[in-house]
């Protein structure tokens, strides 16, 4: 997609380029892949609160 | 939990039973609706590429605005959207803009650009900025608790021409005949866990 459609023009966002085409930009080779570590650390992120609010509806916290 | 939308194109159902972009949103939320039953609350996040960003959008709308109480957790619930490449608007130039959709969707999905399949599929110009305005909202609604992330690709695909912004568009026969051995492997990769 050329960059001006495939941004939301929103001032959170945070927008990166992955070195690939259409296609392969959602094939990543492995751990060490750089696109794919840029794709993780947000995840990871996301895995965690979604950890902290599983723990909180558990305990009633 | 992985859905393809292109999955009733692949499996051979005729165009007409299949419906458009809306009619598999409103499939996909039902279908998490189900699969959520027994954990309505827990986190939820949508990693889409291409028009299954669009999807995604569609199915946070209509998740919202239904008047079903246990519909609405699938839009308060979700806490991340990653869109690969999504075309999140049109261009100006919105007949050559299609087409480059299009291409791309029949290179994705492996079949002829000139399919009406393909064309039931794609959203219009109007639907892609509906969407777009609808997620903005949303966004705005949930603030810090919804990450949103959008990736593009650095590199064009050879042939595929986006509104005018480069290079050719070569025949859709061209594309479809290479498109069959690409959508092997597309599914394969894309059903591949991240790790």
């Amino acid at each position: 997609m050329p960059p001006d459609s495939s941004t939301l023009d929103h001032p959170n966002q945070r927008a990166r380029v992955i070195d690939a085409d259409h296609r392969q930009m959602v094939k990543f080779s492995g751990k060490n892949d750089g696109n794919y570590e840029m794709v993780k650390d947000d995840i990871e992120e996301l895995v965690m609160n979604a950890e902290k609010s599983a723990g909180e509806a558990v305990t009633g916290m | 939990m992985t859905y393809g939308y292109d999955s009733s194109i692949t499996q051979g159902y005729h165009a007409v039973h299949q419906g458009n972009m809306f009619s598999h949103a409103r499939d996909l939320l039902y279908k998490l609706e189900a699969k959520r039953r027994k954990l309505i609350s827990r986190d939820l996040v949508f990693i889409a590429h291409s028009l299954g960003g669009i999807l995604v959008k569609e199915v946070l709308r209509r998740s919202e605005t239904d008047p079903d109480p246990k519909i609405n957790k699938i839009f308060m619930s979700t806490t991340g959207v990653f869109f690969f490449g999504t075309p999140h608007r049109g261009s100006k130039d919105w007949s050559s803009f299609g087409e480059g959709v299009s291409a791309v969707a029949g290179l994705l999905l492996g079949v002829d650009t000139n399919d009406k399949v393909i064309h039931a599929l794609l959203p219009t110009g109007p639907e892609l900025e509906l969407c777009r305005e609808s997620f903005a909202v949303q966004w705005a609604k949930r603030g810090e608790r919804l990450m949103v992330r959008t990736f593009q690709e650095s590199k064009g695909i050879t042939g595929i021409r986006w509104g005018g912004f480069n290079q050719l568009v070569l025949s859709a026969s061209h594309l479809a005949s290479r498109s069959r051995l690409i959508n092997e492997n597309d599914r394969l990769c894309l059903r591949t866990p991240l790790r």
